[in-house]
């Protein structure tokens, strides 16, 4: 039972550390997904005839859905003498609700079974927007937390936002700017539990944005291009392709020569964080290490343990050789033993790493209330919640090593059972 | 005498006895090695914040900035409570170096140089000027030309090691810094006239407050400038932040909410100016909750890694108790001869738990011994690594972090030490129990042999 | 014999073990009166419970019925701190295997029950007397060279020798010893029995369980036990 429990708990410390770590990469990485979805294809200048490309990008059988962006930065009124500077974002609320997460971040659309829009019933011609939650209120000081019921009593007021563009001119140092200003009904709140995004982003329709910005424009511009691709595309081989169809258009479509096409960056989001997640897979790696090394003292207890259980058998296995038994089937007999015992305690240490990994939150919960550390929300942090899901896969590799682990365990005592000699030990003293 | 010297005996006689030590004395290293390292970082960086800001900060997030603040700095340094007060001015704004045609973003802050010393650790985050903070913005030898301080990774590099790479003379190098003027009500003060007030400043230091954010996106000018491009210097002067330094003996908390009841009064007694409907978006906060955004995530790795080390503590207790039991039970024929000459039950758990204590404390000054040679010499390890195979705990161009720390705390050492013990005690009080309830008959037939 | 000279009385003890689901009975009953400075010998077949007796004659098992009362005391009533007290000070056990602790050495082993009953700071203020007690002790049993030795370096016979002198450390007024020659050759088997013949011509009370008549017959009262109740006899008359 010992040794059960000795490799249960090394299974479950491990599972519950590389679950924690690889959830916590994940996450990361599904909320630059979320944000901005799988691919992003951002061109050195703005691109014009967008819908086009989207359309040509949406018969790529990888692609699921794409959606353009307009960025831009701008002051907002939130009142007499409140203004803040804020990113604004021009964007297709429906597309983007396909692309990434967004539908989910607005309060007040969030549940509704219709792509969400900036029409609310009685906006008529005038513009509507979303703003950051952060924008307009501030978490309570104690519990960090929005009063959303009290965000969404926003939904409705008129916002004034002063934008403009930059023009570099010829005289050195001198830029010319053009103010906008763009005056907005609010129409829905957004939360989307990444801080950076709900304390200083503005979401316009992109028309509506452009016709302010870019008034000589013709063409539909944008910044950016956000893709997802489908369930069961290969990134790789959907990369390859959004280029070859990037190029077509833009040499075809956009007259651009090859070396602004090359310039275009096409990346995942998940490359776009790659250094950052490539810093945290290291850490976890170390961290392992250090428990792999901690586990190591566990394994150590089982070869004891298995010792110890040679020892106060030494009468019985004498007496089984005694009867004739080989000593490399009772060799096998404890080999067989310590697989056994791998076994069952790496299905114990699992159940135990699942729902400790489960719990995360509760945990923290508690180590809050003893070490009076606070436990902070999304509003100033990057996630609600820890993530808490098992990887499988790594459960798998540390089940299959806690087994072989356990088998060795108990190899030297094996072979030393093996190489009892009856006379020796059933000898009366 | 006997319940020390038996333990003591086990100690160096039982072999398994050294199991549970060496897993105590690595338990004990691994915790006192990344609660350190940790914790040096966590408090680095909340130092960091700490210094960068002061200790209490009234201010608002309006780039419209709020007014009558000199009054309120009077009031402030009459307080026998307040070491120093600094006016700030925080906005956003555009940089042009000369001889580029683009424009970058920047944040600008508004400062006045000698009061800023006085309220956070302005002057040693200063390089050329860090002997004489008051000549933080005069350039050279030129007092008719104005100086500005730009953030470190703004203007200079980092070798692979961290290390910046320092000038040792001052390039006298033109900067052009627009910043949109705001009106009090918030409108474009130039809306129709090319929306931006633009001075030339000459560089004159840079700004290193370990802080990646501050150090790559923030320029601070002398406040007056900045006033003016941002339009706050009407007739009535407008800012963004006070920041407070408290004295020595004032508690953080109590000092932030004497500047807020001081706050109320003063607005109260304001209320009918002109511009008083600014002080709506006034707060008054303590530095932690003025960099809470920031903190916040290494305190959540804090806690993280606080419950993963109570794994391994359980682990300990575990492993412990194992042994224990082993030795327990090798033993119940001892524990049955104790009895037979009349040790009580508890004077034999006294025994085991010394036994435990022993282990504990044993393992625990190794691996605390282990720990602080490992930590003294910690950066010469990350060094060598790097020389030899390339790898670095926290990559520097990513962590702006210099020497990883290696300063144990005594008091941490202390908790660790008596966990260490504690788990022991735990570990062994179990099977030691029961082996002292078994009747001495019951203790002596078993493992006659 | 009048009742200053009973040392020790059981009435109607009876001790049953549980065998997995069975209940073995091995005491039925047993009435047994022990005088000062007797040395009796309890013999039976193996099985017949007379380690059993034994045993909860030193405290060191509990009945299931009846009483054991030493010197007038019913021992059943006594807590758990006067019990240690009883172990320690009033009775000296004997094992058939010798039971020594492989920690301490010879002398250590000796002086160990006197080390029991004190703290620390008692220790210190006794620890001259209890060494020159133990001293004496191994002398008397021609132990005196062997006394730095560890338990293990010595044969089987030198081993029962040292239990002999732990179990007279401190003076007990009862000796009782289970098969203490059962674990060696006949000739170190005499030599022990000599010695107990010795402590019971200066007066110690003895009480010893055998199963070999030969051994049982240097004591001066042989009481048998068969299947858990008492048959009385001397060493000069048969069973009645």
């Amino acid at each position: 039972m010992l040794s059960i429990a000795a490799v249960a708990l090394s299974v479950s410390l491990l599972i519950t550390v590389s679950s924690l770590f690889t959830g916590f990469i994940n996450a990361f990485e599904q909320s630059a997904v979320q944000a901005i979805g799988e691919i992003v294809l951002t061109p050195p200048v703005k691109l014009a005839k967008y819908p086009q490309f989207i359309e040509q990008l949406k018969q790529i059988r990888s692609v699921k859905a794409a959606t353009a962006t307009l960025s831009a930065q701008g002051l907002l009124h939130l009142g007499k003498g409140n203004v803040k500077a804020v990113k604004i974002w021009g964007i297709e609320p429906g597309p983007r609700a396909e692309v990434t997460g967004f539908k989910q971040a607005l309060l007040n659309q969030k549940d509704s079974n219709a792509p969400p829009t900036f029409q609310t019933p009685d906006l008529g011609e005038k513009i509507g927007g979303f703003i950051g939650i952060g924008v307009i209120a501030a978490p309570d000081e104690k519990t960090d937390e929005y009063d959303f019921e009290e965000a969404k009593k926003m939904t409705g007021q008129k916002m004034v936002l002063t934008t403009g563009t930059a023009a570099e001119t010829e005289e050195e140092g001198k830029t010319q700017f053009r103010r906008k200003l763009v005056r907005f009904i609010v129409a829905d709140i957004a939360f989307t539990g990444v801080y950076e995004l709900d304390k200083s982003y503005v979401y316009l329709p992109i028309e509506r944005l452009q016709e302010k910005l870019y008034p000589d424009e013709l063409l539909p511009v944008a910044d950016q291009i956000q893709i997802k691709l489908a369930d069961d595309a290969d990134t790789d081989v959907a990369m390859a392709q959004i280029w070859g169809a990037w190029q077509m258009f833009a040499s075809d479509q956009l007259n651009w020569g090859p070396g602004l096409i090359s310039s275009t960056d096409i990346d995942t989001a998940k490359q776009m964080q790659s250094q950052y997640v490539a810093e945290l897979r290291k850490q976890m790696w170390i961290l392992l290490v250090i428990f792999g090394v901690v586990s190591l003292s566990v394994i150590l207890l089982v070869f004891c343990i298995f010792y110890m259980i040679v020892r106060l058998k030494q009468k019985d296995i004498a007496i089984i050789r005694s009867c004739g038994a080989p000593g490399t089937s009772l060799a096998w007999a404890f080999l067989g033993f310590g697989g056994c015992v791998g076994i069952a305690g790496s299905a114990l240490g699992t159940a135990m790493g699942y729902a400790v990994t489960r719990n995360i939150n509760t945990v923290e919960e508690w180590i809050r209330i003893i070490f009076g550390l606070k436990l902070w929300k999304s509003s100033v942090y990057m996630f609600s919640i820890i993530p808490n899901e098992v990887n499988w896969w790594w459960a798998f590799a540390i089940v299959l090593f806690s087994i072989v682990a356990a088998a060795l365990g108990a190899l030297v005592p094996a072979i030393v059972a093996a190489q009892t000699r009856p006379v020796k030990i059933l000898r009366y003293e | 005498m006997y319940k020390l010297i038996l333990p003591f005996r086990y100690l160096l006689k039982r072999h398994i006895s050294y199991l549970a030590f060496v897993a105590v004395a690595l338990c004990v290293f691994i915790v006192v090695v990344v609660m350190t390292v940790m914790r040096g970082l966590v408090t680095d960086f909340k130092q960091k914040n700490h210094r960068f800001v002061g200790d209490c900060v009234v201010g608002t997030d309006s780039l419209v900035g709020f007014a009558y603040y000199e009054d309120f700095v009077k009031v402030l340094e009459q307080q026998d409570f307040v070491h120093a007060v600094s006016p700030v001015v925080k906005s956003y704004g555009l940089i042009n170096a000369s001889g580029s045609k683009q424009n970058f973003g920047i944040e600008v802050m508004g400062i006045n140089a000698a009061c800023h010393s006085k309220v956070t650790a302005f002057t040693e985050m200063l390089y050329h000027t860090k002997d004489d903070p008051t000549r933080a913005f005069t350039p050279g030898n030129d007092p008719n030309l104005i100086g500005c301080i730009v953030g470190i990774d703004r203007w200079l590099s980092r070798d692979p090691n961290g290390i910046y790479k320092y000038e040792s003379y001052r390039r006298r190098t033109k900067l052009a810094i627009s910043c949109f003027p705001l009106t009090p009500k918030g409108a474009l003060e130039k809306a129709g006239a090319g929306m931006v007030n633009t001075k030339t400043f000459y560089y004159t230091d840079t700004l290193h407050s370990g802080l990646a954010r501050v150090d790559s996106s923030v320029i601070m000018l002398p406040l007056e400038q900045l006033q003016l491009l941002c339009g706050m210097a009407s007739s009535v002067k407008r800012i963004s932040s006070l920041y407070i330094k408290f004295k020595d003996d004032v508690r953080l908390e109590t000092g932030r909410d004497k500047v807020a009841a001081l706050w109320r009064d003063f607005v109260k007694e304001k209320a009918d100016e002109k511009y008083a409907y600014l002080f709506k978006t006034v707060t008054v906060q303590t530095w932690k909750e003025n960099r809470r955004t920031f903190i916040a995530a290494m305190e959540k790795e804090q806690t993280m890694l606080i419950a993963m080390f109570g794994l391994v503590g359980l682990t300990t207790v575990f492993v412990v108790f194992v042994v224990f039991y082993m030795i327990i039970s090798h033993k119940s024929k001892d524990i049955g001869i104790l009895k037979s000459v009349g040790v009580s039950n508890a004077n034999l758990i006294q025994i085991y738990l010394v036994f435990a204590f022993f282990i504990g404390i044993l393992g625990s000054a190794v691996g605390s011994l282990l720990g602080w040679r490992f930590l003294v010499n910690i950066n010469s390890i990350e060094n060598w690594l790097y020389g030899k195979f390339g790898f670095q705990m926290w990559d520097r161009t990513i962590y702006a972090i210099g020497d990883i720390p290696s300063h144990i705390e005594f008091k941490i050492l202390i908790v660790i030490i008596v966990s260490a013990i504690i788990a022991c005690l735990l570990g062994a009080i179990v099977p030691t129990w029961q082996a002292a309830r078994l009747k001495p008959v019951e203790s002596l037939q078993v493992n006659q042999l | 014999m009048t009742k200053d000279d009973c040392i020790l009385k059981t009435e109607g003890l009876c001790k049953s073990y549980r065998m997995g689901a069975a209940r073995v009975e091995v005491l039925k009953g047993v009435d047994l009166t022990i005088r000062k400075g007797e040395f009796v010998a309890i013999i039976g077949a193996s099985g017949s419970g007379k380690s059993t007796l034994l045993h909860i004659l030193g405290t060191l098992d509990r009945q299931d019925e009846g009483a054991v009362k030493f010197e007038g005391q019913d021992l059943s009533r006594l807590s758990a701190a006067k019990l240690n007290k009883f172990r320690n000070k009033t009775v000296g056990f004997v094992f058939q295997f010798y039971h020594l602790l492989d920690e301490l050495n010879v002398l250590e082993n000796v002086f160990l029950p006197a080390m029991a009953s004190r703290s620390i700071l008692g220790w210190l203020g006794c620890r001259t007397w209890a060494k020159n007690r133990a001293k004496q002790l191994l002398e008397r049993l021609s132990l005196a060279d062997r006394a730095k030795h560890k338990p293990y370096e010595l044969s089987g016979g030198e081993r029962q020798r040292v239990a002999i002198g732990r179990a007279l450390m401190n003076e007990p007024k009862l000796l009782l010893a289970d098969e203490p020659t059962g674990n060696l050759d006949s000739g170190t088997g005499n030599a022990i029995l000599s010695v107990f013949e010795e402590l019971n011509k200066a007066g110690q009370t003895i009480v010893m369980v055998t199963h070999d008549e030969r051994i049982a017959n240097k004591a001066g009262r042989i009481i048998t036990l068969v299947d858990g109740k008492i048959k009385h006899r001397d060493k000069q008359t048969q069973v009645q």
